[in-house]
């Protein structure tokens, strides 16, 4: 699509000309591998000039280093992982915690499982698969850098994925047209794409959410702007399953009951006797879902770049009732 | 079997002693994975590689040490960031270690395990599979 075209589409969403504006110099972030070392520990470590986010294990690479991030003994050691601000937000919304079951259906390269296993300090159980074997490679790289323990991956489509077990609490980080990620997706994108691609989203959320245990919590996601790809699978999904939900997107400061690394910035997750989170914030700077699709879509949250300054997202959470 | 061998070895090289909740898996190649996973019915592997035999002896993987490397109290040579560089980016370095002995080592910067390497006569082979190495700035 040009981008006289785009722009135009784009401005029926947000700011157009500011968030594209934005997007193609947007900065680095990373996070604090809690693994592999405390929030307090890393920075005390590191060399690199950091400034910090609203997530206290997240920070903005002030200047990156000669020959890249992932030069550095920062990141060969697997005390950070290099991620945008944007692709932290799905985890910490979902907030898994010590014990639990988590299923990651669309993993590769694995910066949103590395995340969830920080969470959960390692423990329980969490199955990392992906659709693409040429993936499951990278997967597997990203875990063993990492030290993630308590992952399996598995290499099934996600529409068909089948499982005996039933999970906690699962990542629907969906395949996109990834408008919101990458600056040049507009110039081989147009509005079918999107309309043929959320047949797709949505059948891999129908199937994860099949997966669910009930009162389990799903947490749906892309790095795209257009609705086809987001509030249209998920009110796919609401208008079919009367036993799913919308639940108010929260993120979970800190890394969750019983996570590594526990001294963080004093600040960690805050749950009731059932294991569910009392508290956390909304997510800085992000808007809500689209008003067409009702009321209830005020619940997700949409992130643009030159708002919230990192990648174009949208998150939204789903209850099995 | 092989577990049990690597795991005395990592206690008798090292002075390593896993933490109880987490398990070694598999015969010559073995994994490590925590405990909850063990009565997860895949059919794929679970965790991360731990050791390979070589030769007579087990070799631990990067992925294992840079874990659990942490816990070692012996055989472990701590490096400068200019010898880490040099470590990360696959080459071999001469290290003034005192009480280490000749075998695999630990290798470690301010905390932060790097990975493993085989110490002879005051040099350090480097064990860091090629995958993991840095582009060293010239």
């Amino acid at each position: 699509m040009e981008e006289k075209e785009y722009l135009s589409w784009l401005s029926s969403y947000t700011e157009a000309e500011e968030c594209v504006r934005t997007q193609g110099g947007l900065p680095y972030y990373l996070r604090v591998n809690l693994l592999k070392a405390g929030v307090g520990e890393y920075l005390s470590w590191t060399k690199l000039g950091l400034e910090e986010t609203f997530l206290p294990y997240a920070f903005r690479v002030g200047e990156v280093p000669e020959g890249g991030l992932g030069n550095t003994i920062d990141y060969a050691s697997g005390w950070m992982h290099t991620q945008s601000l944007s692709s932290m937000l799905p985890p910490a919304v979902l907030s898994p915690v010590s014990g639990e079951t988590i299923l990651d259906i669309c993993a590769a390269p694995g910066s949103k499982t590395t995340q969830c296993a920080a969470l959960m300090g390692n423990s329980g159980v969490i199955v990392a698969n992906d659709s693409n074997r040429g993936r499951i490679s990278a997967l597997s790289s990203n875990l063993e850098r990492l030290g993630v323990i308590n992952a399996c991956t598995m290499n099934q489509d996600g529409v068909r994925f089948t499982s005996k077990h039933r999970f906690d609490r699962i990542l629907v980080d969906a395949p996109c047209s990834g408008l919101g990620s990458n600056e040049n997706a507009h110039k081989w994108w147009d509005e079918k794409y999107s309309r043929n691609i959320s047949a797709l989203q949505t059948g891999i959320l129908k199937n994860a959410f099949a997966h669910l245990k009930e009162g389990g919590v799903l947490v749906y996601s892309t790095c795209t702007y257009a609705k086809e790809e987001n509030e249209v699978p998920v009110s796919r999904l609401l208008e079919t399953h009367e036993d799913s939900r919308l639940e108010q997107v929260r993120v979970v400061l800190g890394e969750g009951e019983g996570g590594a690394g526990a001294e963080g910035k004093g600040v960690t997750a805050t749950r009731s006797g059932g294991g569910e989170v009392k508290a956390g914030v909304p997510i800085p700077n992000s808007q809500p879902g689209l008003s067409e699709f009702g009321n209830e879509f005020r619940k997700v949250a949409r992130v643009y770049p030159h708002e919230f300054g990192s990648e174009g997202f949208f998150v939204a959470k789903i209850r099995r009732t | 079997m092989q577990a049990e061998k690597f795991s005395s070895y990592l206690l008798e090289r090292f002075g390593i002693v896993l933490p109880a909740d987490v398990e070694l898996v598999g015969e010559n190649s073995l994994r490590v994975m925590n405990k909850g996973l063990k009565g997860f019915a895949t059919s794929t592997p679970k965790g991360i590689p731990a050791s390979r035999m070589k030769g007579k002896f087990p070799k631990p993987t990067t992925a294992f040490v840079q874990v659990f490397g942490k816990l070692a109290n012996k055989n472990v040579i701590s490096v400068g960031e200019e010898d880490a560089m040099r470590y990360l980016a696959g080459e071999e370095f001469e290290t003034g270690a005192g009480d280490v002995e000749t075998g695999y080592v630990i290798v470690q910067h301010e905390g932060a395990v790097l990975g493993i390497g085989f110490y002879k006569e005051g040099r350090v082979e480097n064990m860091l599979p090629k995958g993991r190495r840095i582009r060293k700035k010239n």
